[in-house]
């Protein structure tokens, strides 16, 4: 195995951070595949940045309480407060020093979808964003227990609604479903069996903490996976992870995120799934053993994963230099353009690949781009910070394949670099 | 990708400006069938749209807001007086009503409701809209058009070939700057992006021609609303290639003072169709098009406090079209408190009968709800 060339690089810092950032490209240059990945996936000191300022759950709750005109006040507050919610994570994907972990923490929130929309509350939202980027790159293991009582969750799949009695399913549902094995690998008979192991976990009203009230949890023997007996959630969730086929369903949607759209090679799953396993659900340990695939690496796929939303306007704000936007447009972008943060569409998450392109958002990424490359007295000053390099090099760090339309015959490097980005190839990664 | 793949996707999908035109340009290409959606955006108080007028628990819930003066229809049913414009359409025996529509387990959120009346979903795990799972996927035209709204709605998927619109200027200038060469797609994504592009090139190529084209003589209403219908009279009248259109009127969300609000509201959506359906009169076009009617959720049995109607469930909606066979369909939700489900009536009709009814019975589409629902002989 050879040593990386610029443009396998640009591969490796697409599919893995946020946008193509030409220290982040050029550092990699020239190691081999094992060296560039242990870097890129070298624990660093990810922190959340200092928390939006929200109203406190407890005094909302009191105005909640107060009276009609107190809920309807305390529910425009949380509708703006989410609001602040959203730039707040907008503006840290664009200044994270660790875009790794930041994509990772993405990927989770995709993957443990809960939305404003549902919960309502931006304090909660906030704690569950702590939470998944705090574990991104942690263990499985951990998460799917931490995320099982995280309030906003509890809340989003009425997991705080399910008490002995009157069970509701949905949350063991989606664990089953959505989490960790997918369908056709359990029954109805296991969700039910879950959700009454799950009983008496809840939300504290007072504090939106999580609370375990033993009273209204049903204790008796139920019969999940075909093991008997009177399980709490833990060990339900325990049983789950006993299951080869769990490791493999989040390794299958490793391949969605950072291979390709297509349905997936399953000598690969079955290896990923493996090592995984046997790392007891270390998610560094799965990213690796995908980073350093042939499927990882294979021509087949390069250039085939279209950019999200956040790829294409976080990413492409990281890596050139173009006027900042403000914020609050920011999150309005990102709307238009399909991905709401904080309020994914629906308990699946987005769809992502070819979904993430119709009639509406092809026209909104277009005008975006526009915007952003259009010749303006501002953007005068962009031509002094784009890097100093070959024209072909250029092309090699903006696109994953050859451009599809011409190139300007006219020189001029801002010229080039607009040409790039609203070339049809610049979508994709 | 090897090369077979490469020619297969360029063969799939024509390069721009090579396209074998499903129509030539100026003469237009339009469909038989044509549906125009009209959303009662907020909430529509079926109870006073509809009214069950001799109904003496309506009185009793409604002390404030009953209306008294409807316009008997049939069986005790009366209709809004200020859609007065449309009763010559009653008459004719083109306006039909489906009461008691609804679904199980109500939601009351707006945006998770209209959510699940777009994309027939109840499972809230499907973001296509119902539409897409109806009609054919069609290359180089457009199989809706969304005005008034940047939403796709019932429309939304990436294969579902729609466009939505503020207004066809908008759209115009917002297209000016899309690619439109062809360009030969490397792998399937990039087939997609152009297959997107086609569409839009095509939208904005066939809105282009039509904004120099005929006008119908109908006036219609100087309202929004008015100003919506007007354009898709212009595309329809001009032959656009597009079964689908979709408006909304918005402001149905009545929690407080709904008297003069709601009948506002019926009358612009009165009055808006009946200028509608005079215009497709006059160019002979009465017979290939449908109105339909829907709304996230009907308004609670009884009034609030603040003269207003909280978000409740079932509504009635209406269809009105040369080819719509007259009459009230489906059950009226009993109002009796007894039979109220939480204060709320219980649907009779499931709205997926509609969407059934307007795939097998209007477009002679395959049902896609053919194991759970039956069509309804509306039309």
């Amino acid at each position: 195995m050879g040593r990386l060339s610029f443009s396998d690089t640009r591969h490796l810092v697409t599919r893995t951070a946020l946008g193509q950032e030409w220290g982040d490209v050029k550092a990699l240059e020239g190691k081999t595949r094992a060296e560039a990945i242990s870097i890129l996936l070298s624990p660093s000191a990810t922190k959340t940045p200092p928390s939006p300022r929200l109203t406190p759950w407890a005094n909302v709750n009191r105005m909640r309480m107060r009276n009609g005109a107190g809920k309807k006040q305390a529910r425009k507050m949380m509708m703006r407060e989410g609001e602040t919610l959203k730039r707040w994570w907008m503006l840290h994907l664009l200044k994270t020093d660790t875009p790794v972990n930041e994509h990772m923490t993405l990927f989770w929130h995709n993957h443990f979808t809960s939305s404003l929309e549902k919960v309502e509350q931006p304090n909660l939202m906030l704690n569950q964003n702590k939470l998944l980027r705090d574990n991104a790159m942690g263990n499985f293991r951990t998460l799917l227990h931490k995320v099982a009582r995280d309030p906003a969750m509890l809340i989003y799949l009425d997991g705080s609604e399910n008490v002995k009695g009157s069970p509701n399913e949905n949350f063991a549902r989606e664990l089953l479903e959505l989490f960790t094995l997918g369908r056709g690998h359990y029954n109805e008979n296991d969700i039910k069996a879950a959700a009454i192991a799950f009983t008496g976990w809840g939300v504290n009203r007072n504090n939106g903490t999580y609370v375990y009230d033993a009273r209204q949890h049903d204790a008796r023997p139920v019969t999940f996976m075909g093991r008997r007996g009177s399980f709490s959630g833990d060990q339900i969730i325990d049983i789950i992870l006993e299951k080869p086929r769990t490791a493999e369903y989040i390794a299958e949607k490793f391949w969605k995120e950072f291979v390709s759209d297509t349905a997936p090679d399953y000598r690969y799953i079955r290896n990923w799934g493996a090592a995984f396993r046997k790392s007891n659900y270390n998610i560094r340990t799965l990213y690796s053993e995908v980073l350093n695939s042939e499927a990882f690496w294979s021509p087949r796929y390069k250039g085939t994963l279209t950019k999200s939303p956040i790829d294409l306007l976080v990413g492409t704000l990281r890596a050139l230099p173009f006027p900042k936007l403000p914020d609050t447009e920011l999150v309005h972008i990102s709307q238009l353009l399909g991905q709401d943060l904080f309020d994914p569409p629906t308990v699946k998450g987005w769809s992502g690949g070819n979904d993430w392109i119709d009639t509406q958002t092809l026209l909104v990424r277009t005008s975006l781009l526009n915007k952003l490359t259009r010749h303006s007295r501002e953007s005068a000053k962009v031509q002094s910070y784009l890097p100093k390099t070959t024209g072909s090099e250029v092309v090699q760090w903006l696109l994953p394949l050859a451009p599809v339309l011409p190139l300007p015959t006219t020189p001029g490097k801002r010229r080039m670099v607009r040409a790039l980005i609203l070339d049809p190839v610049f979508q994709l990664k | 990708m090897n090369r077979r793949d490469f020619l297969q996707y360029a063969s799939l999908v024509p390069l721009a400006g090579m396209a074998p035109g499903a129509f030539a340009a100026g003469q237009g290409n339009r469909p038989d069938q044509i549906l125009l959606m009209v959303e009662l955006k907020g909430g529509n108080d079926g109870l006073n749209t509809l009214i069950p007028f001799r109904d003496a628990d309506y009185h009793r819930a409604r002390p404030t807001l009953r209306v008294k003066n409807g316009i008997p229809l049939k069986d005790n049913m009366a209709m809004n007086p200020y859609l007065k414009k449309l009763l010559p359409l009653w008459k004719e025996g083109n306006m039909a009503w489906i009461q008691g529509v609804g679904y199980t387990n109500p939601s009351r959120s707006h945006f998770h409701s209209i959510d699940i009346w777009e994309t027939a979903s109840i499972k809230h795990d499907e973001t296509r809209g119902w539409l897409s799972r109806v009609l054919p996927v069609r290359q180089n035209s457009v199989n809706g058009i969304v005005l008034g709204d940047n939403n796709l709605g019932p429309m939304a998927g990436a294969n579902s070939s729609a466009v939505a619109m503020e207004d066809p200027k908008t759209f115009l200038r917002q297209t000016k700057y899309l690619n439109k060469k062809g360009f030969r797609p490397a792998n399937s994504s990039l087939a997609h992006m152009l297959n997107v592009q086609n569409q839009i090139n095509t939208a904005a190529k066939e809105l282009g021609r039509i904004h120099n084209g005929k006008r119908s003589p109908v006036r219609f209403p100087p309202s929004h609303f008015g100003r919506k219908l007007e354009q898709v009279t212009q595309m329809i009248i001009n032959g656009m290639d597009t079964p689908v259109y979709k408006v909304s009127l918005e402001g149905f969300d009545t929690h407080a003072s709904q008297v003069d609000q709601h009948n506002n509201l019926m009358n612009h959506l009165g009055g808006g169709l009946q200028a509608f359906s005079e215009a497709m009169k006059r160019a002979g076009l009465w017979n290939n098009v449908m109105v339909i009617t829907y709304s996230e959720f009907g308004r609670r049995v009884a009034e609030n406090n603040s003269g207003g109607t909280d978000h409740g469930s079932a509504a009635p909606h209406f269809a009105i079209g040369g080819r719509v066979r007259g009459g009230l369909y489906g059950k009226q939700p009993s109002l009796n408190p007894d039979k109220l489900h939480d204060g709320d009536l219980i649907h009779t009709v499931d709205f997926r009968e509609v969407y059934a009814t307007l795939a097998q019975r209007w477009w002679r589409r395959p049902n896609p709800w053919e194991k759970q629902f039956r069509p309804i002989p509306f039309v």
